[in-house]
């Protein structure tokens, strides 16, 4: 804290931290459970319009022809090779229908058939049509009716405030955050009841990412220096049509999946289609999985696009179908200085959803009293890889369970004080940029971070790579520790690079232990020193703790309590 | 689809000579900070990328805004050469000439920054009158068009910064907050309070139409205006 300023202190029933679909859904739910509750919101970027809920495409609910909860249940754990917890598996697949009737009743329009049915659509990963989606705009169309939703409620919003560091009691109960206003530079100390944990997740943390700038992992981090449990923190869902667009910020915007299915090819630089050499049947349409890592494989091989992407075509489908067909994939391509009617785009694997995050029950509490935790931060609902529309899904099934929940708890929880020194000592330790003459730059140790872990902890990994890129962590965590900022508090963004760097070493670094743990392939991770599913000896989830600054790993069997591999009819 | 107006900044900039490099001219809001920038020139660029390399190499205190680089966030608005575009979906040619500014009619916070209070209080101000709805309509029908302009809004601020009536001061409730309104009374529950009828709201318009040429996303607040003054309140489905 810089010397002689008292912080501002806010009390308030519950915090929510994030305002995506997971914390605008809590904020919903917290004040339908009981209207005389204060409630915050806490956002590092604008409200409803930060965060990745308002890019989605689709949301998954069993409500089309043929389709049930135990389908989009069985489908979840299929996709997640039984690594799920079954109970928040069976969550989503069961209450994602009510969702969709509730985000209705908040105005939102999803595309009909002409006789009023939901329209359902297609997606691989899926074996009944079960995608919803608001043409293309199906975030966008959620996002904005759950924020006027929001502002019909008028809680206490935060914009432009980040999130530094939870509080905690001496018993260990979270009792509060500390904020810092990023316009202004100055600290909030907030007491809280009750905490929720919504920022979405740290899928930055590689090389080419897809997800917006405020996903640094800040809430990943919050809860391990907290002591908070993390579990399956190496399965990182990677997509393969991120553009590559060289160290411009477009890069690893989407393309879409559906363009392998409607025919694409994707060759290396020497024009040669490399989908025949692991996957000859399928070609393109192999799974997601396979075209990642063979991608992956190509570019790291050296035969990429100018080392950054394979080349992915569908100009052969005729440019005027390509431009009737995705005239917004056609504007993004052009974006990037190619153009997807006349030829080859380049991609590259994109880091795009975290699947692992906080342990928590069927109503979100993590395992620190006091801390409930959802959507993309939260971890257990997806297994071992992530299927598009669950995420969406997730967060707002979720996010309204949390917000319930801690209705609940804000009438039973008192507020308490912060064990003695710890507010003090998170302001210096965040302050600390500011107050150095010279030092490291953030930016510069984001993107080292970003290549060890795509070099290192990719979508192929070995023994050696994961090695390598925890010996490069430890050496970027020092170098972190001398970021400097201009000596400045007001709208300074390289303070505040400093500070999202520091959350993603955090953050990368349990990805990459927990990566090592896991000597088996299953899903999303990939060991190319241990290349086959090892149902034996893993079915069993990893679980990451901090201990000071010691990081503890240990693996708990999964509750296999309604489906098992070999027993996969619906339950 | 409305999709994102891709407006390339080379076509309103001029060739600066400069080969190679991008010369970036940016309003601070520190008068004496540094404001000229030459920024080296690489493929593909967008107005994100200038400014970014501005604030990475030339000075670390330069301040704008950005969030989702896909043209979905509305956060990076700025005007650029004297129009409004999102900075991330605007590709920069190199060895052009940028001036960019923050967006006008609303408060600096500083540089590019701008306080979207004005804009967010008057939406909130319409959000809280319209009750929401279960709306159900079939994808396709007829007004589309107009259905899709109260919608598909951004919030960039872009059209409250250009009408010149939201700019004047008054408390007219601006074309993004009208047409959000708009879209809902001519939807099932049509009953617009005097407020929005009245001289803050659609009779306040001025109908210059600065609104929809704005609009980086090619919605038409002008038009959903227009049609309610009309008394044109039909059910889309
Ligand atoms: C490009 C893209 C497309 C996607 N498409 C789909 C799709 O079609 N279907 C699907 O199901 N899923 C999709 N996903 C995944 C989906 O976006 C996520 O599952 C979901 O949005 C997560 O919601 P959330 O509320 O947990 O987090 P987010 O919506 O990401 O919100 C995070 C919030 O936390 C805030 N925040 C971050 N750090 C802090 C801090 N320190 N302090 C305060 N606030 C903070 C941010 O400002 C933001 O408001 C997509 C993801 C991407 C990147
Ligand atoms: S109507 Fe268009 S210009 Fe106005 S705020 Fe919405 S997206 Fe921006
Ligand atoms: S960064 Fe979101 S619209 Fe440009």
């Amino acid at each position: 804290m810089m010397p002689g300023t008292a912080p501002q202190t806010i009390a308030t029933d519950i915090a929510i931290i994030g305002s995506g679909a997971a914390g605008l859904m809590a904020t919903i739910h917290a004040s339908d459970s009981a209207r005389d509750l204060d409630i915050t919101v806490v956002s590092k970027g604008a409200v409803a319009r930060s965060g990745c809920s308002i890019m989605t495409l689709g949301f998954n609910a069993a409500v089309g022809p043929g389709d049930s909860v135990e389908t989009h249940f069985t489908d979840l754990l299929r996709r997640g090779e039984f690594l799920n917890d079954q109970q928040l598996a069976w969550v989503l697949a069961s209450t994602a229908p009510e969702m969709i009737d509730e985000l209705g009743r908040y105005g939102c329009l999803f595309d009909r058939t002409p006789d009023g049915a939901l329209t359902v659509l297609p997606f691989a990963g899926q074996s009944v049509n079960r995608h919803i989606a608001r043409r293309e705009q199906t975030g966008l169309e959620i996002m904005s009716r759950l924020r006027d939703q929001v502002l019909r409620i008028e809680p206490r919003l935060l914009e432009d405030v980040r999130a530094l560091d939870l509080l905690r009691s001496d018993s260990g109960d979270v009792t509060g955050v500390v904020l810092l206003d990023m316009r202004s530079g100055k600290p909030i100390i907030l007491s809280a009841r009750v905490v929720v944990m919504a920022t979405g997740g740290a899928a930055t943390i590689y090389r080419v990412a897809s997800p917006a700038r405020e996903k640094t992992g800040d809430g990943l981090a919050m809860c391990l220096r907290a002591g908070a449990e993390l579990r399956d923190m190496e399965m990182m869902q990677f997509l393969s049509v991120g553009l590559a667009a060289g160290p411009s910020r477009i890069s690893g915007l989407l393309l879409s999946e559906v363009l392998r299915f409607a025919g694409g090819h994707l060759t290396n630089v020497a024009g040669h289609r490399f989908m025949a050499d692991s996957a000859p049947e399928a070609m393109e349409r192999a799974s997601l999985e396979q075209i990642v890592r063979a991608s992956y494989t190509e570019i790291v091989e050296g035969r990429g696009w100018q080392n950054d992407g394979v080349l992915l075509d569908v100009s052969h489908l005729g440019a005027g179908v390509v431009a009737d067909r995705y005239p917004e994939l056609v504007d993004r391509s052009r974006l990037a200085g190619h153009d997807l009617t006349t030829g080859p785009v380049p991609v590259a694997p994109t880091s795009h959803f975290q699947i692992g995050g906080a342990v928590i029950d069927a109503d979100c509490q993590s395992t620190l009293p006091g801390l409930l935790v959802a959507g993309e931060d939260a971890g257990g609902v997806h297994g071992a890889a992530w299927n598009g529309g669950n995420g969406i899904a997730e967060s707002t099934v979720f996010g309204a369970r949390a917000g319930e929940r801690a209705a609940r708890l804000a009438t039973e929880r008192p507020h308490q004080d912060a064990a003695a020194g710890q507010i003090a000592d998170i302001l210096e330790r965040h302050h600390a940029p500011l107050t150095r003459d010279q030092g490291t730059v953030p930016a510069t140790i984001a993107d080292r971070l970003k290549e060890a872990m795509w070099q290192g902890a990719g979508p192929v990994r070995t023994e050696a790579g994961l090695r390598r890129a925890a010996d490069t962590i430890d050496e970027l965590r020092d170098e972190a520790a001398q970021t400097m900022a201009p000596a400045l508090i007001e709208s300074n963004p390289r303070w505040h690079e400093a500070l999202d760097v520091g959350n993603q070493i955090d953050v990368a670094a349990v990805v990459v232990q927990s990566a090592l743990e896991r000597e088996e392939t299953r899903g999303v991770h990939f060991r190319d020193d241990h290349p086959d599913r090892d149902d034996a000896g893993w079915l069993r989830y990893v679980v990451a703790r901090a201990d000071g600054n010691r990081l503890e790993l240990d693996s708990r069997a999964v509750a296999l309590d309604r489906l098992a591999p070999g027993r996969e009819e619906a339950p | 689809m409305a999709g994102n107006k891709t407006r390339r900044a080379d076509s309103a900039a001029t060739p600066s000579g400069n080969n190679g490099f991008v010369k970036l001219t940016v309003r601070r809001s520190d008068p004496t900070a540094p404001a000229v920038f030459d920024v080296p020139g690489a493929e593909p660029m967008v107005v994100l990328d200038v400014l970014l390399a501005a604030q990475q190499h030339r000075d670390a205190s330069l301040a704008f805004r950005f969030s989702c680089r896909a043209g979905r966030c509305g956060t990076c608005t700025v005007r650029l050469n004297g129009s409004a575009v999102l900075a991330c979906q605007t590709p920069v040619a190199v060895s052009t000439e940028l001036v960019v500014e923050p967006l006008g009619g609303l408060p600096v916070v500083k540089d590019l920054v701008v306080d979207m209070a004005p804009f967010h209080a008057r939406w909130s101000e319409i959000v809280r009158l319209v009750e929401p709805g279960p709306v159900v309509t079939a994808s396709g029908g007829t007004d589309q068009t107009l259905l899709d302009s109260s919608r598909e809004c951004i919030s960039c601020g872009a059209c409250y910064a250009a009408c010149p009536v939201a700019a004047s001061g008054r408390a007219f409730l601006g074309p993004a907050a009208l047409a959000r309104a708009a879209g809902d009374y001519a939807g099932p529950a049509a009953r617009a309070p005097a407020s929005v009828m009245g001289s803050r709201g659609f009779t306040g318009c001025h109908s210059v139409g600065a609104c929809s040429v704005v609009c980086p996303r090619d919605l038409d607040p002008a038009l959903l205006i227009r049609s309610l003054r009309r008394g044109r309140r039909g059910r889309f489905t």
